[in-house]
């Protein structure tokens, strides 16, 4: 039995400190990925503490054959969507005090002289420029690698459809990058 | 112009990708600023989406503290329970899906007949928001005509004609009335008069439940140009009379070879110069049989179609061209043919009206008693066969006394015309069916009084025997050549030609010709002209003329 599924076991005994672990477990990536959505940090804790209600009170419907990463990643999904659905809010364009401190210490680009504030605040917008979907899709992919069949059961699509809203994620980046040099923004 | 390139870093996938194409990207963009852009900004992309940023540090204990921390504890013994049922739904969705699935169609099998009338009926919405069920499927049901919800209905209206027998062309009846034929030229299209929004109107202030619809077999025929926009009129119009909630029973009443117009000049020839019936000859009968299938496949989901009268007053065929047994079975052939195509409508099969002599039998003819040897002289004798279908109906005419009612000879007592009815009405009893009266009139050669109560009699009748009835008819039309008097049973009258036999001056008019002048006075046109139709100078196309009186009886007729 894993560690997650041990934490289940013990929350559906009754043990309260199992769950503020698994909250603890989960609470970054799920602010992250929901903070890369709506832009506000007000916003993605009301959500995410949504989430986790969700979680705990549905806990006993969790089937352990199935990934739990998905399964709260799904919840968090719907949990968005429910709530953009009803708010339709404007988009907001971030500002150069969004960029966190520590995307600059990574290693890892072949470029180092590209890492400039400057660029991940033109890739922040640019990747908040695509659809919600393609915009889901994008961030799962990355943010925990999940697969397309993973993405597929989290987003309620066909398989072959979460891979199609991937490929179209990236070449409307890739279209919206040409535009922006068109207009003298380069990388 | 696009890299070659560009499409291959937009599938690049850093951490599936193999070190040869990692090493051939890198080495392609190191020399390519375009795609090294393209690679930077989706390399950063990946970055930031990844990145990972921090909640607050005790954000935990906010959600501990919204969340119930007893849950789980207090459902202890109810809980292996939960997770047993949740982790069985994959299991339940489809077994309750198909039970679903079963139960549907097992209530559709079952409330079949209901669900196909409710679908049907509501494509065509009644224009009367207080009558909405009022019409609805209607079949037989042992003797009586019978709704969808049970009610047993008695079918009283009237007849429309609809000039089915056609009209006097110029330069062609005549030739035509040379060579011993029937002079009238049957329409291949209805004529626009006989039934406009007018005539709908009248017949449902009327307050009648029916229409027998007449048609000839030429407006159907696969060799007319006008059969489809003939069909589509007729279709039309049976939503029309149901839109008012009146039933329509269609009545091909000229059929092909031998019908009641024709036979005029037919009945005299001797057989083998006689144009046949659709009993005595396969190519009519076919040709028959073929109309009713089109007509039938056309119609048979339109709402309101009470059902479909075969054809109007037959005539029997002599023993030596097959009789009763001919008949019964032609018949037959022609009901199996439409039941094949429409399952569910009424059948009204007639009454034969007249049969052929046979050899050494009395019949007679311009007054004389003849011996018939072997010329098949016409017996007017009627007699109903039975027919296979269990979803039929039987139909008479009732103009009797035939003198009384068509020249205003002779009298009558009610109870020969109560016989008359109740032999046709036992006989439908005796095999479990029902019989109308498919048409029924006085002509206005008789006073009004007397049609009246010629009227009231049949009525208190047709009531005895619970049957059905349609009088005969709406509306025809006058004219010099269209006496209004004896063989004028209309309850309209229409002056269509007026504009080809007088001239209006003033305030009066002139026929066009003496001899015009002269018929018109002698069929007593003239009379029906100068008190109906001729009105402060000008002519009305339409006069219920001195038949308000006819009217109003059948009114309350209805009305009961």
């Amino acid at each position: 039995m894993n560690n997650e599924n041990l934490l289940i076991s013990k929350i559906l005994q009754g043990d309260i400190d199992a769950f503020s672990s698994l909250v603890r477990l989960y609470q970054n990536q799920l602010f992250s990925f929901l903070y890369k959505l709506t832009h506000s940090r007000e916003e993605t804790e009301d959500l995410l503490q949504e989430v986790f209600i969700r979680v705990y009170n549905y806990l006993y419907k969790y089937n352990n054959t199935y990934s739990f990463s998905t399964w709260i990643y799904r919840i968090t999904y719907n949990t968005y969507n429910t709530a953009y659905k009803k708010k339709k809010s404007q988009p907001v364009s971030y500002s150069i005090d969004d960029i966190p401190q520590k995307l600059f210490s990574l290693e890892g680009c072949p470029e180092k002289s590209f890492e400039t504030k400057e660029q991940y605040l033109t890739i922040m917008n640019l990747i908040d420029s695509l659809n919600s979907e393609q915009k889901t899709v994008f961030l799962l992919r990355h943010v925990k690698d999940f697969s397309f069949k993973e993405i597929s059961t989290i987003m309620d699509v066909s398989q072959e459809a979460s891979r199609m809203k991937y490929h179209r994620a990236k070449k409307t980046l890739a279209r919206n990058l040409e535009m922006n040099k068109k207009r003298g923004l380069h990388l | 112009m696009k890299c070659n390139y560009y499409d291959k870093i937009l599938e690049f996938e850093e951490h599936s990708a193999s070190v040869q194409e990692k090493d051939e990207i890198l080495k392609h963009i190191s020399s390519c600023e375009n795609c090294k852009e393209l690679y930077n900004m989706l390399y950063l992309s990946s970055v930031y989406s990844s990145y990972e940023y921090e909640a607050r540090s005790d954000f935990y204990k906010q959600v501990i503290a919204s969340v119930d921390s007893k849950k789980y504890k207090s459902k202890s013994f109810m809980l292996p329970v939960l997770i047993f049922f949740e982790k069985l739904k994959p299991a339940f969705k489809p077994l309750i899906t198909g039970m679903s699935v079963t139960a549907l169609l097992f209530l559709i099998i079952i409330y079949r007949g209901q669900l196909y009338e409710f679908l049907r009926l509501d494509a065509y919405p009644s224009k009367n928001p207080y009558n909405v069920n009022e019409i609805s499927f209607l079949r037989t049901d042992g003797e009586n005509l019978v709704m969808n919800n049970g009610n047993n209905i008695l079918l009283n209206g009237v007849n429309l004609t609809n000039n089915v027998w056609g009209n006097w062309v110029s330069g062609v009846s005549e030739k035509l009335e040379a060579e011993g034929k029937s002079p009238l030229v049957k329409p291949v299209v209805q004529d626009s008069w006989v039934l406009a929004d007018v005539d709908f109107k009248r017949i449902e202030d009327m307050g009648c439940n029916s229409v027998r619809y007449d048609f000839n077999y030429q407006l159907f025929d696969k060799s007319n140009p006008n059969q489809i926009s003939n069909i589509l009129k007729l279709k039309s119009d049976i939503q029309h009379f149901y839109s008012l909630n009146i039933y329509t029973v269609l009545c091909m009443s000229i059929v092909p070879g031998l019908d009641t117009i024709n036979d005029t000049s037919e009945n005299t020839k001797p057989p083998l110069y006689r144009m046949k019936s659709v009993f005595e000859s396969d190519e009519y009968f076919n040709q028959w049989k073929e109309i009713w299938e089109y007509v039938v496949e056309q119609l048979k989901d339109t709402p309101g179609l009470a059902g479909y009268e075969i054809m109007c007053e037959p005539r029997l065929p002599s023993e030596k061209d097959g009789g009763l047994k001919l008949f019964q079975k032609k018949l037959n052939n022609l009901c199996s043919a439409i039941r094949k195509v429409d399952r569910n409508r009424i059948i009204f099969v007639p009454e034969y009206q007249s049969r052929e002599a046979n050899p050494g039998e009395k019949y007679y003819h311009e007054d004389n008693t003849i011996i018939d040897s072997g010329e098949q002289g016409i017996i007017w004798e009627t007699g109903f066969v039975k027919v296979d279908d269990s979803n039929v109906a039987y139909v008479f005419q009732f103009f009797d006394p035939y003198e009384y009612t068509f020249y205003g000879k002779g009298d009558y007592t009610i109870e020969d015309l109560q016989s008359l009815v109740e032999k046709r009405a036992m006989w439908a009893r005796t095999i479990g069916k029902a019989s109308l009266v498919a048409r029924y009139g006085i002509s206005r050669i008789n006073p009004s009084q007397q049609r009246v109560s010629w009227l009231q009699t049949v009525h208190s009748i047709f009531s005895k025997f619970n049957i059905s009835s349609s009088y005969h008819e709406y509306k025809n039309l006058v004219g010099t050549y269209n006496p209004s008097n004896d063989g004028f049973f209309a309850i309209y009258g229409q002056y269509n030609n007026w504009k080809n036999e007088i001239s209006l001056t003033g305030n009066s008019y002139s026929f066009l010709d003496k001899d015009m002048e002269y018929t018109a006075e002698t069929t007593k046109f003239k009379d029906v002209l100068d008190r109906f139709f001729f009105k402060d100078g000008k002519i009305e196309s339409v006069s219920i003329m001195d038949n308000e009186d006819i009217l109003n009886t059948l009114k309350d007729y209805w009305k009961n």
